[in-house]
């Protein structure tokens, strides 16, 4: 029991235990809250299955991938350059295969041949009809040559065979091959790339039979790849506020003072690209948009106090005039998009549209509202008028990418996004709803 | 059922605290929603009374501080009407409380939480996040306050 007065005694004994009228509504209004309360607390099904759902289809395709990795896939583009290897063949199947027209001479040093053209226990392989390439493998220390891709097709490589001592080198690149004499060459006629095409090497003398050739590794396209990408955009809030009923002061205070400005968002993801074509994505999402509030009010009152030199108060004073509240409004969003995609090559470009939804794991409005009976409440302080989520959203754009270089390319991407769901809690009387016409640029790497 | 127990009871705290009508019905209305939720951290083996209590304080203290400390002009006058056209000798205690009631929210604020509420200068420090020293000196100046206040009303009757 604290030390008190007779006055404060006196005050104690009567206000420790008195009562107040409670208003009649109160209980149903604790009643509504405590529901909306136990509904927040409910798991959310939806989400966690298409989580579950993304995370299944990202780890098949990454043990898709990994399976021809291992494999000895090999992938130098995000656009569609990437390579795949092809089963080896040995020459002389090639050259029988394709019903060129041998010369006498040729087939009888076919016929004395031992074999195909080997180095390192490899046979050397030149498709048919295939797009070919020959590529430089520099770590294996292999010759690089390539038979270019479209328009090329009926131009398959041929090998003749040619007398013992003719002088020859295959030269690819930097690097020359001596052969010797006594051995039987062999020469390669190649195709020349046609205009724009890459040329990474190119084979071309006689060489011996007895020398080998580097095993080459051969590639078609690839078509499957990972990929991170990172992007950055802005664009434009449209909103909809509605209040029920339709017209009161807490609609016209707000729809006077608030106007929305603009949004901006910073996107990290992961994706596969399956086909060539098609895109699945996934990632994190950090999403802001900004609001401008503005009150003015004439003719407010503002109480002012004036203190003595031992702090009391000794005064109050009302003090009137125009009160201005000037501010921004903030809303911070954290998404987790689940995006598919299809894009098809145009040129050096690609183009494609993308559609797909985002889970929104977090919604914190910070800033100020105007309330229905004129004051100025700031939104940190208040947990009952938006949600702390705001569901599901959905979006859909158009894509238009760019390679760089061969793992590399940049995208723009103009979207519309929409949120279905209002922002506010369902007991609050104003039912808020966002749309977004925003672009976006961003870096895709595959890896 | 403890809503119908405790409600006007506890309206009359947040009353205190809050002063006005409309914050004191909003604090009441959380106190209870808070106190729904956390009845699982209520120790039955303590007296409920002072725990709800002390939810609705908690609660009435949230409403202040989102609410600046500014009172309308209309309300001013009813304090002032209350402490200088008191005209009995004997001061009741509504009237003790309107006298209470003008005083400078911080002041208000431990004077009821020591004096009516009965909480310990280290309870209001945790509550309040305040010192202990910081509590005792609002409390010592809230009694000035009303003890000058008092004076200038015996004053007014002489």
């Amino acid at each position: 029991m604290n030390k008190r007065s007779p006055l404060e005694d006196r005050l104690y004994q009567q206000f420790y235990d008195t009562e107040a009228d409670v208003p009649q509504d109160m209980w149903k209004n604790i009643e509504a809250h405590l529901n909306v309360k136990e509904e927040k607390k409910r798991p959310f099904p939806t989400f966690y299955f298409l989580t579950i759902l993304a995370v299944s289809v990202f780890g098949t395709l990454a043990v898709f991938n990994a399976h021809f990795t291992a494999k000895g896939q090999r992938s130098d583009d995000v656009m569609p350059k990437t390579v795949f290897p092809i089963e080896s063949e040995p020459l002389r199947n090639q050259t029988a295969q394709k019903g060129l027209p041998p010369t006498p001479a040729a087939d009888a040093r076919r016929a004395a041949s031992p074999g195909p053209v080997s180095r390192n226990n490899k046979e050397t392989a030149l498709p048919a009809g295939k797009d070919t390439k020959y590529a430089d493998s520099h770590d294996q220390g292999q010759l690089s040559l390539v038979f270019p891709t479209s328009g090329i097709k009926e131009a398959e490589p041929t090998m003749m065979m040619e007398g013992h001592n003719d002088p020859a080198g295959i030269i690819s690149g930097q690097a020359t091959l001596p052969v010797p004499n006594e051995a039987p060459s062999v020469v390669v006629h190649q195709t020349l790339p046609p205009i724009g095409q890459p040329d990474i090497g190119r084979l071309s003398g006689t060489a011996s039979r007895s020398i080998a050739l580097p095993a080459p590794v051969l590639y078609r396209d690839r078509t499957n790849a990972f990929f991170l990408q990172i992007s950055a955009g802005a664009g434009l809030p449209l909103r909809k506020l509605r209040y029920t009923p339709a017209e009161n002061r807490a609609y016209s205070a707000r729809q006077s003072t608030e106007k929305p400005l603009y949004a901006w968002n910073i996107n990290a993801g992961l994706g596969f690209l399956l086909d060539n074509r098609w895109s699945f994505s996934s990632g994190f999402e950090y999403f802001t948009l900004k609001e401008k509030f503005n009150y003015y009010k004439e003719n407010a009152g503002r109480l002012q106090y004036r203190y003595d030199e031992n702090g009391q108060p000794i005064d109050t004073q009302l003090i009137k005039g125009v009160m201005i509240e000037r501010s921004g409004n903030t809303y911070q969003l954290i998404n987790i998009p689940l995006s598919i995609g299809y894009e098809t090559r145009a040129g050096k470009w690609k183009l494609g549209i993308e559609a797909g939804l985002a889970f929104n794991v977090s919604l914190s409005p910070s800033g100020k509202i105007l309330t229905n009976d004129q004051q100025v409440q700031r939104l940190e302080n208040t947990e009952d008028i938006y949600l702390s989520r705001t569901g599901i959203s959905w979006r859909a754009g158009l894509q238009c990418l760019r390679s760089v270089d061969r793992t590399t390319a940049v995208f723009i991407r103009p979207q519309y996004q929409h949120y279905p769901e209002r922002w506010t809690r369902s007991g609050h009387p104003a039912d808020i709803r966002y749309s977004f016409l925003q672009c976006n640029v961003g870096l895709r790497k595959a890896f | 059922m403890l809503y119908e127990r405790y409600s006007r009871l506890m309206m009359a705290v947040c009353l205190r605290y809050c002063k006005d009508e409309f914050l004191a019905q909003e604090a009441l209305q959380n106190g209870f929603i808070k106190m729904f939720h956390s009845l699982h951290c209520y120790n039955p083996e303590l007296p409920f009374g002072p725990w709800i209590r002390r939810i609705m304080i908690n609660c009435s203290l949230d409403q202040l501080s989102k609410k600046p400390d500014t009172v309308d002009i209309d309300e001013v006058n009813y304090a002032g009407n209350a402490v200088y056209n008191q005209m009995d000798a004997e001061l009741t205690g509504a009237e003790l409380m309107c006298l209470v009631d003008t005083m400078p929210a911080g002041y208000r604020t431990v004077f009821n939480m020591y004096v009516i509420d009965d909480m310990s200068h280290q309870e209001i420090a945790e509550i309040l996040q305040i010192t202990e020293a910081t509590s005792r000196s609002q409390l010592f100046k809230a009694r000035n306050y009303l003890k000058n206040a008092l004076t200038k009303q015996q004053k007014m009757y002489l």
